[in-house]
């Protein structure tokens, strides 16, 4: 086995000769590049097969110099260790890479022995801080296409981050109870060795049993948690938190029962957010609890999270707490990009920032959007602007063409002319003129409807002051949003967002 | 292990923390000191205890359980905010008595 990967970038052929030599006779593998530019690329393509342990650079190159190309690498990697190789250096330039975090200089002419020794040390460091970096980041990482690939409607994405060294007991399972309803299961068992992961398997098995007998969260919690006290033994006396969601895709709530984990937390499109469901005793420990559950509305744009444990994300290592961090990471993240999947990760990784030392728990984070836009499985959504708008009118009309709305009936007709004249009124009217401001558009069909979301960066042209609108129309917020609100079945406007709802008939959804 | 007796409570104030690699040797403890107590009372006293993992409150409740088999009051005393917040989340407080030490 070789003693560490060198990458060695020196320019001048004699000096690079000499200490390739000197390096392999360390027992080092060794590659050479004549520029930073080559020795970035070389530096590049080991990221993604075997990453050097050490980087011995000259400063003085052609095409990137030294300084540059140890900038290059510490944005990407912190852990190499890397040896500058000066000769008679200004301060500024020595100055630069303390700065960029180089692990040791070496002036030349070098002495050979002091080559050797230095780069045999920093082998060893660059390879102890990789391993160590690989050991604070042994995440496993479960995304939701594999996870909930047949259920996109219970969940958006479940994600859990499984510590170095760590089983873990948490858990999360979605059933399909019937066409409208859905019932989410999300679990974590006392401690976090094997026995855990065995009494997780255990009561989702249990669960099974239960929703044959009823779907209401604070009842299936009673009923599990009669059943791990009646069984303690073969539940190795081990307590269960656990929050159960049922959502009705119909109505568009969602209704939770929590037991020990921290409530349920729905994020709003405007950023406020608020806890869903108190909780109660976790399942297992007393013979009795108070669980209670609560449904709420889930509006279009809003986001649900649950997460189990609280331990890892709730302190620091100094003792302080902070009971919302995580919370305020997820609904700032959703609030920047929107991306879930981005968020949890990022979510992930935070709790690895804060832990005290590596983390000696699993963390399960799931996030459950509402209505939802812009998603790849049961939507598809649009940027458009005023100079494209030929384009996203032939977008939606190819996607009104395929199912569930052909074949085209007459309502089919009627939400096709109703969403075309959204956009065109938006792109056209909506955002004033402004080729600048862009208009999205989000479709999103549901069993029985066709949600539509409209935002509209622009400001609008103002209805007249003196006309008057029905009553029945929202009140301003330009020409276009009355025009399309006739054709819709209801609309909420949220600032410059107009949320649209087509009821279509069943008939033309089953065909 | 610190251990106090008075006519009629006994103090167990346990040393480090309450966590899973603890917990067979912790709760031997426990039991021994439960053997052929006569106080009326028995106060776990978690003031010096700053991190509590679930497996450190399966020993919390299962003194509790023993307490409660035994005829015992059972009062627990925190000293961390963290410890006391877990302990409210897991509604123990509606079990038995969860006191702030008076240093907290």
């Amino acid at each position: 086995m070789s003693k560490g990967r060198v990458l060695l970038v020196e320019d001048d052929p004699v000096t690079r000769r000499l200490a390739n030599g000197l390096l392999l006779s360390t027992g080092a593998e060794v590659e050479s590049r004549s520029d930073g530019l080559a020795g970035w690329e070389a530096y590049e393509r080991g990221l993604s097969d075997r990453p050097f342990d050490l980087i011995v650079s000259d400063i003085q190159m052609p095409r990137l110099n030294g300084i540059e190309l140890l900038a290059r690498v510490r944005e990407r990697d912190a852990e190499v260790a890397v040896l500058m190789v000066s000769c008679h250096e200004s301060v500024e330039n020595l100055r630069a890479c303390i700065r960029l975090h180089a692990d040791g200089f070496l002036d030349k002419p070098f002495h050979p022995r002091e080559l050797m020794a230095q780069a045999e040390g920093l082998v060893s460091v660059g390879r102890q801080r990789r391993i160590e970096r690989e050991a604070r980041d042994t995440i496993r990482t479960d995304h939701a296409e594999r996870m909930l690939a047949g259920c996109p409607d219970c969940a958006d994405l479940a994600v859990r981050g499984i510590p170095y060294m760590t089983v873990g007991g948490d858990a999360f399972r979605c059933w399909h109870l019937d066409e409208r309803h859905r019932l989410i299961l999300l679990t974590d068992v006392a401690g976090h060795d094997g026995a855990s992961s065995h009494v997780s398997a255990q009561f989702m098995g249990a669960m099974e049993l239960m929703i044959e007998s009823t779907r209401e969260p604070a009842a299936l919690l009673e009923r599990l948690n009669h059943h791990l006290r009646e069984h303690e033994q073969s539940f190795g006396r081990r307590f269960i938190c656990a929050t159960v969601g049922l959502r009705d895709l119909h109505a568009e709530t969602l209704t939770v029962g929590v037991a020990g984990m921290q409530p349920a937390q729905l994020l709003l499109a405007d950023g406020t957010r608020r806890a869903v469901g108190s909780t109660a005793s976790p399942l297992g420990l007393f013979d009795s609890g108070e669980w209670t559950q609560e449904t709420v509305p889930l509006p279009m744009g809003c986001t649900i999270v649950l997460a189990t444990d609280g331990v890892t994300e709730l302190r620091d290592g100094e003792g302080g707490v902070h009971p919302t961090r995580l919370l305020d990471l997820v609904r700032d993240e959703l609030g920047r990009h929107g991306d879930l999947e981005t968020t949890a990760d990022r979510a992930l990784a935070a709790t690895l920032e804060w832990s005290d030392g590596p983390p000696s728990d699993d963390l399960t984070i799931v996030l459950l959007s509402g209505p939802r836009v812009g998603s790849d499985d049961a939507s598809t959504c649009l940027g458009s602007s005023y100079g494209e708008v030929d384009r996203g009118i032939a977008w939606l009309e190819a996607w009104l063409a395929k199912e569930p709305l052909a074949p085209v009936d007459d309502r089919a007709r009627d939400v096709r002319a109703a969403v075309r004249e959204a956009l065109m009124n938006a792109a056209s009217h909506g955002n004033g003129f402004d080729s600048d401001k862009t208009v999205r558009l989000d479709l999103s069909p549901r069993p029985d409807r066709l949600l539509v979301r409209i935002s509209d960066e622009g400001e609008g042209v103002p209805w007249p002051r003196d006309a008057r609108l029905p009553d029945e129309l929202p009140q301003g917020g330009g020409l276009g949003q009355p025009l399309i609100a006739r054709l819709a079945d209801t609309v909420i406007a949220r600032g410059s967002t107009l949320e649209l709802t087509f009821l279509i008939p069943s008939e033309v959804t089953a065909s | 292990m610190t251990l106090t007796t008075t006519d009629a409570t006994l103090c167990l104030r346990p040393e480090g923390n309450l966590l899973a690699s603890r917990a067979k040797e912790l709760t031997a403890t426990f039991l021994a000191e439960l053997e052929g107590c006569e106080a009326t009372t028995v106060e776990l006293d978690l003031s010096e205890v700053g991190e509590v993992d679930s497996i450190g409150v399966n020993i919390v409740v299962g003194l509790f359980r023993e307490c409660e088999s035994r005829g015992l009051e059972y009062v627990v005393t925190v000293g961390d905010p963290h410890v006391h917040s877990l302990f409210t989340l897991f509604k123990l407080d509606q079990w038995f008595t969860v006191q702030a030490a008076e240093h907290a």
